[in-house]
């Protein structure tokens, strides 16, 4: 004991990983930016909007190596006979993709027209695989406000939960620090829908829990925000259930399959107004 | 090359990796750590104190940029940069195992600890899967990343190297 008490690398690595766990643990989903990390992001944020989108031409690229198949292979060889049509069909996909998203997000809208929206860029992901948050391209300066609820042209995505004068970081529904008040959109059941950290899972889940005992879940059930807590507007879509596990000896009733894909978000809305808002006021 | 711009050029490249690109085309749970890549990379090559530096400024960086917990990634890439300096000391920068490996290991470990934190704060997970499918996987490429680094930065700084090596001749 004593020789492991004088090895004094030994001793630093313990105290530094002891350290380490301490500000993993640290709770900071929920604070308010200082001075210099808002000048800090709001100065690199052009310069993080440009490098994201000067990423899709990169992830396209590297998409389409690793998807070779055979056909492509014969494909390719005709197509290096058409390097510019080839060229000028990549742009026209991209746009055409970037249409369809956007498309999605304006068909959102026009379905909820009581609410108000800031469309952003994701700019940024977290660098682990441990929390599900991410940055995006607008703030202070857009109207938008901590704890508001973000959402895409498929339904719910998080909230925000710090704010910079033109950028702000979101907490994705998936991730294990949030929950959500929802309801089974076919019974009108109301409950809680949490994150759920699914490692090694292909595709991302949350658990629905405190149901009433006698609701009548079955896989497939719609589930939407309920409108509890005011953060989130009533009926946004959340998931789909996958399983239903009602074994009374953990307080789990289902697990959820979110309807965003959150692999593949690219342009999300903020709702800077809603009608709640306004009826409280 | 010159020191300095060699560290600018890596820090932009190593944080558009990390918050932009690999987080975008990793969909398999495997998040290699660029910075930490880079940091072993130029501690071996420039010594404990500019690798801790580098790790340090760009790990807080990435926490404001990207991350929610600020200082985590700062204070993990100082840690990086400290330990692969040592091996600096030893092995000089001749050797493209000892910086690949000592990223993988020091991936290994941040992991870990993260997998720890997450575990106390009520995640729940198969340590198993997450060691087969995301921490082993993501250490891996993590340690190609900084062989790769260590590739492109050993000519780059040939001359540096070369006057340390004057300067503190090996153990």
């Amino acid at each position: 004991m004593r020789n492991i008490l004088k090895n004094r690398p030994l001793m630093i690595a313990l105290i530094a990983i002891f350290l380490l766990l301490i500000l993993a643990l640290a709770p900071s989903g929920d604070r308010v930016l200082t001075f210099i990390e808002t000048a800090a992001g709001g100065i690199l944020q052009p310069a993080q909007t440009f490098a994201t989108n000067a990423s899709n031409a990169i992830i396209d690229f590297i998409r389409g190596v690793f998807n070779t198949t055979d056909a492509d292979i014969e494909n390719q060889g005709l197509k290096a006979q058409l390097a510019q049509l080839e060229q000028a069909v990549t742009e026209m996909e991209a746009l055409r993709k970037e249409n369809e998203r956007l498309k999605a997000l304006l068909d959102f809208t026009e379905a909820t027209p009581e609410l108000s929206y800031v469309t952003a860029t994701i700019i940024a992901r977290n660098s682990t695989v441990w929390y599900d948050t991410f940055t995006l391209n607008v703030g202070r300066a857009q109207g938008v406000k901590r704890n508001m609820a973000v959402v895409s042209g498929k339904g719910l995505v998080g909230r925000v939960s710090q704010i910079g004068a033109t950028y702000c970081k979101v907490i994705a529904i998936i991730d294990k620090s949030m929950s959500v008040s929802v309801m089974v959109d076919r019974t009108r059941d109301g409950g809680m829908a949490r994150g759920l950290l699914e490692i090694g899972n292909d595709v991302d889940t949350m658990e629905l829990y405190y149901l009433p005992s006698d609701s009548d879940l079955v896989p497939g059930d719609k589930i939407v925000t309920s409108g509890v807590g005011g953060i989130y507007p009533k009926g946004i879509s959340v998931g789909e259930v996958r399983e239903v596990s009602r074994d009374g000896a953990t307080e789990r009733n289902a697990t959820i399959t979110p309807t965003v894909d959150f692999r593949r978000l690219e342009e999300v809305m903020v709702i800077v107004g809603m009608p709640t808002e306004d009826t409280d006021e | 090359m010159n020191k300095k711009i060699i560290f600018a050029v890596s820090a932009a490249v190593c944080l558009y990796l990390d918050s932009i690109l690999f987080a975008r085309l990793f969909t398999f749970d495997i998040l290699p750590s660029a910075l930490l890549a880079a940091t072993v990379s130029l501690s071996i090559l420039n010594g404990p104190r500019p690798g801790a530096l580098f790790g340090g400024i760009t790990g807080l960086l990435l926490d404001m940029l990207a991350n929610t917990r600020l200082g985590f990634s700062a204070a993990m890439f100082v840690g990086a940069g400290l330990a692969a300096g040592f091996f600096q000391k030893k092995y000089y920068a001749d050797n493209i195992v000892v910086p690949a490996l000592t990223a993988s290991v020091l991936f290994f470990i941040k992991e870990l600890i993260m997998a720890a934190a997450a575990s106390i704060g009520g995640g729940r997970f198969s340590i198993a899967a997450v060691l087969l499918r995301s921490i082993l996987p993501g250490a891996v490429c993590c340690g190609a990343l900084c062989a790769l680094f260590h590739l492109v930065l050993k000519p780059l700084m040939a001359r540096q190297v070369k006057r340390r090596r004057a300067e503190k001749p090996a153990r």
